[in-house]
C-alpha cells in the first residue's frame, strides 16, 4: 500500500516540510511515494536520523521518486520495492 | 541510487551566518564613504576613495557573502564536504573582514604602510579559503554543470587574487607595474565577470528552480555557457597580455562574447521566472529583476562606450560599476540571501532534537515567518531606490553623490537588521542549555 504526495510544485523547503509531516502518519504496511521535480539531497539524513528507509529513483522524463517506510515495517518495504521497480519501468 | 553524502559533517549554521551578518556593513561603510566624500568618491576610478569604495563592495560585501555560501552549499550542490569546516570558515573570515578593513582604511586614508598588511591578509585568508573548496570540489562526487561554475569561478578568484596583490605590492612599494591599467583590468574582469559572474549563474542553476518553481534551465545554456565565459576571459587576457601586434579588434570581439553570455544568461532567467509553475507572489523576484536588468543595461552600455559619445565614453567606468556591482552582483546576492537564511534557519531548527527546541512543544517556525515577506518587499523598494540614485550620481556626481551615499547605506542597514531577526529567531528557538 502506498500514498503519493506530489510535491513538484512546491518551492523550498515546502516539500521537506510536507514528506516530514506525512511521514509521522504512515499506516503499518503503507509507504510514502514522494513526486519531486529534484532529489531531495537534505531529507535523507533526517529520514535515516529518525528511523525510516527509503529508496529514490529517476523516471524517464527527469522526474524523481522517493519510497519511504519504517525501518521496521517489512510489508512496506516490500510495496516500496516494487512501486520503485514501477516507476523506473515507466 | 543516491550520491553518498555524510551531511552529519556538513557545516554548522554559524559556518555561512558570520560571514552573511558581517557582509552587509561593508555594503553601509561603502555608502558612508560616498556620502562622507561626496563627488570625490565617483570622479576618477583611480582615486585612492573610489577604490577603497569598490572594494568595500566587491571583497567586503560579495565576495564574503558568496564565500560563506559556496561553503554552505557544496555538501548539498556539489556531494562534497569542507574540510574542517568550523577552522577553515574562522580563519577565512577572521582574514578577509580584516583584511578588506585594513584595505579600505589604507585606500581611504591613503596610508600605504598598511597596504602590505592588508594584502598579506587578504592572501592568506584566499589561498585558506581556495585550498579548502579545492579540495572539497576535487573530492566533489556529484559532477554536474554547477561543480563545474564553481571550480571555473574558484579559479578565476584565484586569478584575480593573484593580479590584485601584485597591484598592491606595487602600490605599497610606490613603483607601478609596467602596464598598472592592463593589470588592473585583468584583476576586475577575473573578479567580476569570472569569480563573481560564474558563480552566480552555476548557482542559479540550482536555486532559481528550486526556489521559484520554474522549469530547469535549458541543457544547451547549462553545458555551454560557463565553457564559453572562461574561454572568451581566458582569449580576452591572453590578447592582453601578448596580443601585441595583433588587430585591435581581437580583445573587444572575445570580450563581445563574454557580454553576449551573460545576456543570454538574463534573458534564459527571465523567460523562466515569467513561465514558473505557480503564479504565488514572491518579493525576491523583485531582485532578480533589477539583476537581469542591470545586465541588459551593462551590455548595452558598454556596447555605446565604444562609440565614444562624451557622456557615456566619460562616466563609462562608473555607469558600468553601478549596473554590474550593484545592479547586477549585489541585486541577485540579496535575492538568494532571502532564500538561503531563511531555508538555513528553518533546517537548522528541524534537525534539532524536539528537546533541543524552546517552546512550543519543539516545534519549527514557519520558513515564511523567518524573514516576513513585508520586511523584504521595503528592502526592495529601497534597493531600487539606492540603485536609482547611484547610477544618476554615477553620470553625473557633483548633484547626486551623497544622497546615492545615504540610500546605499540605509539598504544594506536594512538588509543587516533583516539577517539579523533571522539569526536572532534561530538563537530564540534553541532550548538554552543550562
Amino acid at each position: 500500500m502506498q500514498r503519493l504526495l506530489d510535491v513538484s510544485e512546491l518551492a523550498a523547503p515546502e516539500p521537506l516540510e510536507r514528506v516530514l509531516e506525512s511521514i509521522g502518519s504512515l499506516a503499518r504496511g503503507e509507504c510514502l511515494h514522494v513526486y519531486h521535480r529534484q532529489e531531495p539531497l537534505l531529507l535523507y539524513p533526517i529520514l535515516d536520523e529518525r528511523g525510516y528507509r527509503w529508496l529514490s529513483a529517476t523516471d524517464h522524463s527527469g522526474m524523481v521518486h522517493v519510497l519511504i517506510w519504517r525501518e521496521d515495517d517489512e510489508r512496506a518495504c516490500d510495496a516500496a520495492q516494487d512501486a520503485i521497480r514501477q516507476c523506473t519501468r515507466t | 541510487m543516491h550520491p553518498d553524502l555524510n551531511f552529519q559533517q556538513a557545516p554548522p549554521i554559524s559556518v555561512p551566518f558570520r560571514f552573511f551578518l558581517t557582509a552587509p556593513l561593508f555594503g553601509v561603510a561603502a555608502g558612508l564613504l560616498i556620502l562622507s566624500f561626496g563627488p570625490a568618491a565617483l570622479t576618477s576610478r583611480w582615486a585612492p576613495a573610489t577604490l577603497a569604495l569598490t572594494h568595500l563592495l566587491t571583497l567586503g560585501f560579495i565576495t564574503l557573502v558568496m564565500c560563506g555560501a559556496l561553503m554552505q552549499m557544496l555538501p548539498v550542490l556539489a556531494g562534497s564536504v569542507l574540510p574542517r569546516p568550523l577552522a577553515v570558515s574562522t580563519a577565512t573570515h577572521t582574514l578577509l573582514t580584516a583584511g578588506t578593513v585594513a584595505l579600505a582604511a589604507a585606500f581611504t586614508w591613503w596610508w600605504p604602510g598598511l597596504l602590505p598588511v592588508a594584502g598579506a591578509l587578504l592572501t592568506t585568508g584566499f589561498a585558506v579559503f581556495i585550498a579548502a573548496v579545492s579540495l572539497a570540489l576535487v573530492r566533489a562526487g556529484a559532477r554536474g554543470r554547477t561543480v563545474v561554475a564553481m571550480r571555473s569561478a574558484v579559479a578565476a578568484l584565484a586569478v584575480a587574487v593573484i593580479a590584485g596583490v601584485m597591484l598592491i605590492a606595487a602600490l605599497a612599494a610606490a613603483s607601478a607595474p609596467s602596464d598598472p591599467v592592463r593589470l588592473t583590468n585583468l584583476h576586475l574582469a577575473w573578479g567580476l565577470l569570472g569569480w563573481v559572474g560564474i558563480l552566480v549563474c552555476g548557482v542559479a542553476y540550482n536555486v532559481v528552480p528550486m526556489f521559484q518553481i520554474t522549469a530547469r534551465y535549458p541543457e544547451w545554456l547549462t553545458r555551454f555557457l560557463v565553457p564559453v565565459l572562461v574561454g572568451a576571459l581566458s582569449a580576452w587576457s591572453a590578447l592582453q597580455i601578448f596580443g601585441a601586434g595583433l588587430p585591435d579588434a581581437l580583445a573587444p570581439l572575445s570580450m563581445s562574447l563574454c557580454a553576449a553570455g551573460f545576456t543570454l544568461f538574463a534573458a534564459v532567467t527571465l523567460r523562466l521566472q515569467r513561465g514558473r509553475k505557480r503564479r504565488t507572489e514572491d518579493v525576491t523576484r523583485g531582485f532578480w529583476y533589477a539583476g537581469m536588468a542591470s545586465i541588459f543595461a551593462a551590455t548595452i552600455l558598454w556596447g555605446l562606450g565604444g562609440l565614444g559619445l562624451p557622456l557615456i565614453h566619460d562616466r563609462l567606468p562608473f555607469l558600468l560599476g553601478a549596473f554590474v556591482v550593484v545592479g547586477f552582483a549585489i541585486s541577485v546576492i540579496i535575492a538568494m540571501l532571502y532564500k538561503i537564511v531563511p531555508f538555513l534557519v528553518w533546517f537548522h531548527l528541524q534537525r534539532l532534537p524536539p528537546s533541543a527546541r524552546a517552546g512550543g512543544g519543539g516545534t519549527v517556525p514557519n520558513v515564511r515567518k523567518v524573514i516576513p515577506a513585508a520586511r523584504v518587499k521595503w528592502h526592495l523598494r529601497l534597493h531600487l531606490f539606492a540603485i536609482a540614485v547611484l547610477i544618476l550620481a554615477a553620470a553625473w556626481p557633483k548633484w547626486l553623490s551623497h544622497a546615492a551615499g545615504l540610500s546605499l547605506a540605509a539598504s544594506f542597514a536594512l538588509l543587516w537588521l533583516n539577517l539579523l531577526r533571522a539569526v536572532l529567531l534561530y538563537r530564540r528557538s534553541i532550548r538554552p542549555v543550562h
